[in-house]
């Protein structure tokens, strides 16, 4: 049995694996599962057990400035699974640009393309039980409707695939935690420690190595761990509190020496009803308004846009969804009225839908966790969250509503109405996608980023991260796909390293 | 060629509407029939909406966030529309980006332009 509880650890026993992986969320587990059966002796500690536990999630809570964001004790998950515990399957690889530097987006830019992702993607599209790997590729087979004729222009009907538990649409999503147990205890070379809580990572004299990791346990169990190498896989906020609070030998924290372990937090901003889309023939296909099967796979279409759009407009991604039908007012109906008839369009069964989105913040600085005064159960110094969104961001996804509604009437499909303007109606209905990323960046030069291409903190020889926190940019998929593809990739690097 | 039962009722509508004429049919007059409305120096340009009373409305709105006199209008309209259809002076507003916001929905320049004259007039 590879299942241990780090309660029952007698205090003081020292472990020696040669990877310590903190955190059993996806990243943590498609780390361990990717290294089974190699000579790599594997330690998962994961903070929680294999089902909620209040105490344990309670660890998460730390305070908030800035803009309204959801409470960082509800925005996560902590037991093993991680925040799949919460998920909603969504799923969509980066775009080709969301990889680029853009001079005209500060901080922009992964150390690597597309490409150097690409052949982990079918693995991880296999963990996330997502069905093959089609994505915009579905619109070259058939399909339960027709695509949106929406011709040329700035946006385009691309689509998200859905995870499903055991590849079964009626039970979404995939809970790593429950759905890998079972594998993870048949892998030999490896040990997973539930309510093992990771509290500080300790440092080498001359620290350039982590000596071990410091393990407490909510009933008073202390234990240490003296690994080879570690990755960090707690989450796109917790990997910075971790590192932040390793502040023993290196007063700024372990990775900070240019300030910026924390930093460039973001999220994806889910603005709710942006926009009313008609279409004039009242039909749409149904994949756009829910998820559907087909081809093996659950999948649903959104409006994305095209990279030419964004280069000429200089703005981040947007993912545009239809959701629920929506009602015209009497100006509404005039509108669709004098404007289908003008264009020679009957509009006698036009049906209206809400539109949601998907936002992606361009990196800033200034949006960060800090660590504060106050101390949790363990001791753990607690974190400040420092939201922000800029009206900025809003009026970017403007334009791509705009030009959405050129492309309806170009095409004579329909026509749009968009419903929020200024910065309080934005704020009215903001939500965000718990999609924490970016507050420990790759980045190749030690002075812009926290871990390197490899994923290794820059100036430490023996410590890693892995998950979204490394995210330089974020494009507005879905994260989970991309991390666990990322993590994928460190695997076979570290491969290499053990070799 | 048109039965006598239809031509019986193109020459009674025909006379209704000379003698209203002939009478002075007032403003109020004209409004018994529905879709039909008192000549405006732009009727040339207001012909062109198939749908005049839903043009007005949303002309309304347009009007509520911009200061709109009809005499300028039209003259942009006609040297803009010139003796084009409707249809194709709208698809060239779409396909070169001039769209509006009027009361919040994107409809094309043009149109909107003849909204605001239909709610004017």
């Amino acid at each position: 049995m590879n299942f241990g509880d780090a309660r029952q650890v007698p205090s003081g026993t020292p472990l020696t694996p040669d990877l310590a992986i903190v955190g059993g969320g996806p990243a943590g587990i498609s780390l361990a599962l990717a290294l089974a059966n190699t000579p790599i002796r594997m330690l998962l500690l994961e903070s929680g057990g294999m089902e909620f536990d209040s105490a344990t999630q309670a660890l998460y809570a730390g305070a908030e400035t800035g803009v309204h964001y959801i409470p960082l004790d509800a925005t996560r998950m902590r037991y093993f699974g991680g925040s799949t515990n919460h998920w909603g399957g969504w799923s969509r690889p980066l775009d080709e640009i969301d990889f680029q530097k853009r001079d005209w987006m500060p901080y922009s830019g992964w150390p690597f393309p597309r490409s150097e992702l690409a052949p982990y993607y079918p693995r991880a599209q296999e963990l996330i039980e997502a069905g093959p790997f089609l994505y915009d590729n579905l619109v070259d087979g058939k399909l339960p409707g027709e695509i949106l004729p929406l011709g040329e222009g700035g946006l385009y009907t691309s689509f998200f695939q859905f995870s499903q538990w055991h590849g079964n649409p009626d039970h979404l999503p995939t809970a790593f935690g429950k759905r890998y147990a079972d594998d993870l205890r048949k892998i030999p070379n490896l040990q997973v420690m539930l309510n093992a809580n990771v509290t500080a990572l300790r440092l080498t004299e001359d620290a350039r190595w982590i000596d071990h990791l410091d393990v407490a346990t909510l009933s008073g169990a202390r234990f240490t761990v003296k690994p080879r190498h570690t990755v960090l896989a707690c989450g796109g906020i917790e990997n910075a509190r971790l590192l932040l609070a390793s502040n023993d030998r290196m007063p700024a924290g372990i990775g900070n020496e240019h300030d910026l372990v924390g930093r460039f937090f973001a999220d994806h901003a889910i603005p709710r009803n942006t926009a009313t889309l008609v279409v004039f023939s009242g039909e749409i296909a149904p994949f756009y308004k829910t998820n559907l099967n087909a081809r093996g796979t659950h999948f649903r279409a959104t409006l994305a846009p095209t990279e030419r759009f964004r280069r000429g407009r200089q703005m981040p991604c947007s993912l545009i969804t239809v959701d629920e039908p929506a009602q015209l007012d009497p100006l509404g109906r005039d509108a669709v009225a004098a404007t289908s008839a003008a264009l020679g369009v009957d509009s006698s069964n036009a049906r209206a839908f809400a539109l949601g989105c998907g936002l992606e913040l361009r990196p800033e600085p200034d949006r960060r966790v800090t660590l504060t005064s106050e101390r949790d159960a363990l001791g753990m110094p607690r974190l400040k969250l420092n939201m922000s969104v800029s009206q900025r961001d809003f009026e970017q996804y403007r334009e791509t509503l705009e030009e959405l509604g050129r492309q309806l009437l170009s095409s004579k499909v329909g026509m749009l109405r968009i419903d929020r303007r200024g910065w309080d109606e934005w704020m009215s209905v903001l939500d965000w996608g718990n999609h924490h990323m970016g507050t420990t960046r790759m980045h190749k030069d030690p002075k812009q980023g926290v871990v390197d291409a490899n994923l290794q903190v820059h100036g430490l020889a023996n410590l890693f991260i892995a998950g979204s926190s490394v995210f330089p940019t974020y494009g507005a998929s879905n994260p989970t796909l991309n991390l666990i593809a990322l993590t994928l990739r460190l695997a076979g690097h570290l491969k290499g390293v053990f070799r | 060629m048109i039965p006598a039962m239809s031509r019986r009722r193109v020459v009674t509508g025909v006379a209704v509407l000379g003698g209203l004429a002939a009478s002075g049919a007032s403003y109020k007059a004209w409004q018994l029939f529905s879709d039909l409305y008192p000549g405006t120096p732009y009727d040339d340009l207001l012909t062109l909406l198939p749908d005049r009373k839903a043009a007005a409305s949303l002309g309304t709105a347009i009007i509520a966030a911009r200061a709109a006199s009809p005499a300028p209008i039209a003259t942009r309209l006609r040297l803009h529309i010139g003796k084009r259809p409707l249809q194709s002076v709208m698809h060239e507003d779409v396909s070169q980006g001039r769209t509006i916001e009027a009361g919040r929905w994107i409809i094309p320049e043009t149109l909107a332009l003849l909204c605001v004259l239909a709610a004017r007039v």
